[in-house]
C-alpha cells in the first residue's frame, strides 16, 4: 500500500518537473545545468588530470627505451648547439676586429699590409715580445713595422720561414719618433717594459698637456707618419733638466693582441727608392 | 726514465710559460717556470746535470723571446750548474730549502739581466725603487715552485729515488 503510494508521488514529482523544466525560460535551463556542472567540475577535475597522469606514467613506462634514447640524443644535440654558440661569439669577436683592422689597412692605402696571428708571447720577464704566423715565406723583414686597428705595436725583430718574433713598443729596447698631434712637438717614445711608455726630448717650452695623442713622425725611417701611438697620461718637468718628459699610454693593449698587420715597408722603401733613381736617371739624360 | 719525464715536463711547462701565464701576470710579473724546473732538476740531480737542464732551459726560453741565445744558455746553465753545486752541503732533498735556493738564483738572474739588458744601476742595494722589480720576480718565482715543487717531488722520488750525495 505504502510502496504504491510512494512511487505515485515519484511519478508525479518526475511529470511535473518535467513540465517545469519544459515550460522554463533556456535562459534559465543554462544556468541550471551550469550549476550541476560547477558542483561537478572539483570532482571531474580531479579525475581527469589523474586519468591523464596515469596514462602518461604507463605511456612513460611502455616508452621508457625510447624516452631515454630520445633525452640522451637530445642532450648530445644541447651540448653540439652550445659549443656552436660558442664559436659563433668567438667568430663574431674576429669578425669584429679584423673590420677594424680592414678600416686601419684601407685609412692607409699607400702601404702594403700582411694579416698575422700571434701564436706565443715572450716567455721571459725581461722582453716584450710575440710570436706571429708568418715569416719570410710570406714577405716579411726584420724591421718591418707592425700594427694594430688601434695604432703601432712594434717592430719586427726577427724572422723564420714561417714564424716572426715582433718586439713590442712597450720592451725597454723599443724607441719610435713621434710628433704630438696638437702641438706638433716632436719627441721619442719609449717602453719601458710595463703598461705605459715614455714620451722623451720635448722642449722645456712645450704646451704638451694630458690627453695629447701622439702619432708616429716617420723619421727614422722604421715606422710610417701618421700611425697613432698613444695618448699622453702624464706630463713631468723637472727644474734643472733639458726637456720635459710624460708617460703615455699606449693605443693598443698589449696583452690582447690576437690580430696584426706588418705593414711591408721594405718593399714599399725598395719601391720608391727604384722610382727615385728612375727619375734621377730620367733627369740626367735630359 | 727520469730524463724521459724530464723532458715531458720540460715540454709541458715551456708551453704553458709562452700561452697560458702571459695572462696570469701577478704584480705585473709572471713567475719563470724553465727556472722553476731548472733550479729543481740541478738540486735534485747534481751540478753536473743541472748544468745540461740549465743549457736545455736556455735554449726553451730563447725560442720563445727575443733574448740573446748566448745570455740565455749562459745564465740558465749557471743557475743549473749553482742549484746542483748545493746538493750535500744542504739539506736540499726538502723542498723549503729547494724554495729559498730558488729565491736566491732568481735573484741572481735577475740582477744579471736587469745589469745587463735593462740598463740598471749597479748600485740596486741603495733602495732605488726602480729596482723593486728585483725582488719582485724571485718572490713570485717561489710562490709558484711550491705546487709545483711538490707535484714534482711526487712524480720524480715515484720514478727513481735521490741520488747519493
Amino acid at each position: 500500500m505504502y510502496e504504491r503510494g510512494s512511487k505515485k508521488r515519484l511519478f508525479f514529482f518526475l511529470i511535473i518537473l518535467i513540465i517545469i523544466l519544459t515550460v522554463l525560460p533556456s535562459k534559465w535551463k543554462h544556468a541550471f545545468r551550469m550549476k550541476i556542472v560547477s558542483i561537478f567540475s572539483p570532482a571531474m577535475h580531479s579525475v581527469n588530470k589523474t586519468t591523464i597522469r596515469t596514462k602518461d606514467n604507463l605511456s612513460a613506462w611502455f616508452h621508457s627505451g625510447d624516452v631515454k634514447r630520445e633525452n640522451k640524443k637530445l642532450k648530445i644535440r644541447i651540448q653540439s648547439i652550445e659549443a656552436d654558440l660558442v664559436t659563433l661569439e668567438e667568430n663574431k669577436l674576429e669578425n669584429q676586429r679584423l673590420r677594424q683592422l680592414l678600416q686601419l689597412k684601407e685609412s692607409i692605402p699607400e702601404y702594403q699590409f700582411i694579416a698575422a696571428k700571434v701564436i706565443g708571447r715572450d716567455a721571459t720577464n725581461w722582453y716584450k715580445s710575440i710570436t706571429i704566423d708568418k715569416g719570410l715565406n710570406n714577405g716579411i723583414h726584420r724591421g718591418d713595422p707592425v700594427v694594430s686597428y688601434g695604432g703601432v705595436i712594434g717592430s719586427v725583430f726577427e724572422c723564420g720561414n714561417y714564424q716572426s718574433k715582433i718586439l713590442l713598443l712597450n720592451d725597454n729596447n723599443s724607441r719610435v719618433g713621434v710628433i704630438v698631434q696638437r702641438t706638433r712637438d716632436i719627441g721619442v717614445v719609449e717602453g719601458q717594459s710595463n703598461s705605459l711608455l715614455v714620451l722623451n726630448y720635448i722642449p722645456r717650452n712645450s704646451e704638451i698637456k694630458p690627453g695629447d695623442i701622439l702619432i708616429s713622425s716617420g723619421l727614422g725611417s722604421i715606422y710610417p707618419k701618421g700611425i697613432v701611438v698613444g695618448e699622453i697620461v702624464k706630463v713631468f718637468e723637472e727644474k734643472y733638466k733639458l726637456y720635459k718628459f710624460a708617460e703615455v699610454k699606449p693605443a693598443v693593449d698589449f696583452g690582447k693582441l690576437e690580430e696584426v698587420l706588418i705593414i711591408n715597408w721594405h718593399d714599399h722603401n725598395d719601391k720608391e727608392m727604384q722610382l727615385d733613381n728612375k727619375e734621377e736617371v730620367v733627369k740626367v739624360s735630359k | 726514465m727520469e730524463t724521459f719525464v724530464g723532458l715531458i715536463l720540460f715540454t709541458i711547462l715551456i708551453v704553458i710559460q709562452s700561452s697560458l701565464l702571459v695572462h696570469l701576470n701577478i704584480l705585473s710579473y709572471m713567475p719563470e717556470l724553465l727556472l722553476i724546473f731548472c733550479v729543481y732538476m740541478g738540486a735534485r740531480l747534481n751540478w753536473y746535470r743541472g748544468f745540461w737542464w740549465g743549457i736545455l732551459c736556455g735554449i726553451g726560453v730563447s725560442a720563445f723571446s727575443v733574448i740573446d741565445l748566448r745570455f740565455a744558455i749562459a745564465v740558465f746553465a749557471l743557475s743549473g750548474l749553482i742549484a746542483g753545486s748545493f746538493r750535500g752541503t744542504l739539506f736540499v732533498d726538502s723542498i723549503g730549502i729547494k724554495v729559498i735556493l730558488l729565491f736566491f738564483i732568481s735573484l741572481l738572474q735577475a740582477i744579471l739581466f736587469g745589469v745587463f739588458y735593462k740598463e740598471i744601476s749597479l748600485s740596486f742595494f741603495s733602495f732605488n725603487p726602480a729596482n723593486k722589480y728585483l725582488f719582485k720576480i724571485p718572490f713570485i718565482n717561489c710562490v709558484f715552485a711550491i705546487p709545483l715543487y711538490y707535484i714534482m717531488e711526487k712524480v720524480f722520488t715515484k720514478l727513481s729515488p735521490y741520488e747519493k750525495s
